[in-house]
């Protein structure tokens, strides 16, 4: 493999940026410290890209963070949606991680079961 | 808590992070039996008080939970396998942290799931100037986050596209699992 097909990677994700205007609505991160791998945030991380790969919802990026300082509820993860509170989530699992996608980022419902913590 | 090298490796570029360093190198490299593992960079270091809290260990600034034993454990770990270990740091000079160890040393930790934890760093890292080098075993990588911005322009490291990519392409150079 060769590191220049990104190239080829960036023209094609240029374009959906373009299709939608390059508007991001939500950013989803992903706390990854060392405790958070511990715990399974890596398993939580590819939750998400793969449930918003089949969804395709292209205005919801995916980021990861260090340590969030929350150790003891890792994976720990954030919502941030324009105009909204961010909500955090506690001891999130690959399938709370979907549905954090269906329920929330698509149907805008947290999933009250999880919520760790509500920022202004 | 910290069992496997690679972890060592992520949590000394967070500390990094934490120290507002700009630019973080890391260096893996193996010379004959000996393992190298270097994280250098150009944050604000630390006076000669704050390092030696930090060796002694339960001493942390990166968050109110965070254990602080990252650096005790990596120097034991080290002396343990008939290597050794410095830490050399000051106030605006950044802090350059080596680690070696006797790869036929029992007592060796595992790497972990080091192409995974590169490509966490590089994610991490976007922004900051990050370079990896891994020499070990045939196997050679020397990849930065400026190569990677000047290849992808304006799209993010962490695009899925560019998540998978690197994936099979860390897998590729180092071996491993990644994810």
């Amino acid at each position: 493999m060769k590191l220049e097909e990104l190239r080829k990677i960036r023209e094609k994700a240029a374009k959906e940026l373009t299709l939608r205007g390059g508007q991001v609505r939500v950013k989803v991160v992903v706390g990854m410290g060392t405790s958070g791998i511990a715990a399974g945030a890596r398993d939580v991380l590819a939750a998400f890209l793969d449930e918003i790969g089949k969804r395709e919802l292209t205005d919801v990026i995916v980021t990861q963070s260090g340590e969030r300082g929350l150790a003891s509820a890792e994976p720990v993860v954030e919502v941030h949606e324009e105009g909204k509170p961010t909500v955090v989530y506690g001891n999130v699992t690959p399938e709370v991680a979907r549905r954090i996608v269906a329920e929330h980022l698509v149907n805008g419902n947290p999933v009250a079961d999880y919520v760790i913590e509500v920022r202004e | 808590m910290i069992e496997e090298l690679d972890m060592h490796i992520l949590d000394l570029v967070q500390n990094a992070i934490a120290a507002d360093a700009n630019r973080i190198s890391v260096e893996i490299r193996c010379i004959d039996d000996q393992l190298i593992l270097r994280v250098s960079d150009d944050g604000k270091g630390m006076t000669p008080e704050v390092r030696a809290a930090v060796e002694r260990g339960f001493f942390s600034t990166k968050s109110p939970q965070a254990v602080g034993l990252g650096i005790p454990l990596l120097k034991e770990t080290a002396e343990q396998c008939d290597g050794s270990f410095s830490l050399e740091t000051a106030p605006g000079q950044g802090t350059t942290v080596t680690a070696t160890f006797r790869r036929s040393h029992i007592d060796l930790p595992p790497f972990g799931n080091l192409a995974a934890t590169i490509l966490d760093l590089l994610v991490m890292c976007e922004g900051r100037d990050l370079e990896v080098s891994y020499h070990c075993d045939g196997r050679d990588l020397e990849l930065s986050t400026r190569e990677l911005a000047g290849l992808l322009g304006g799209v993010r490291i962490s695009h899925p596209a560019v998540i998978k990519f690197l994936q099979d392409y860390l897998t590729e150079r180092i071996g491993g699992n990644v994810r």
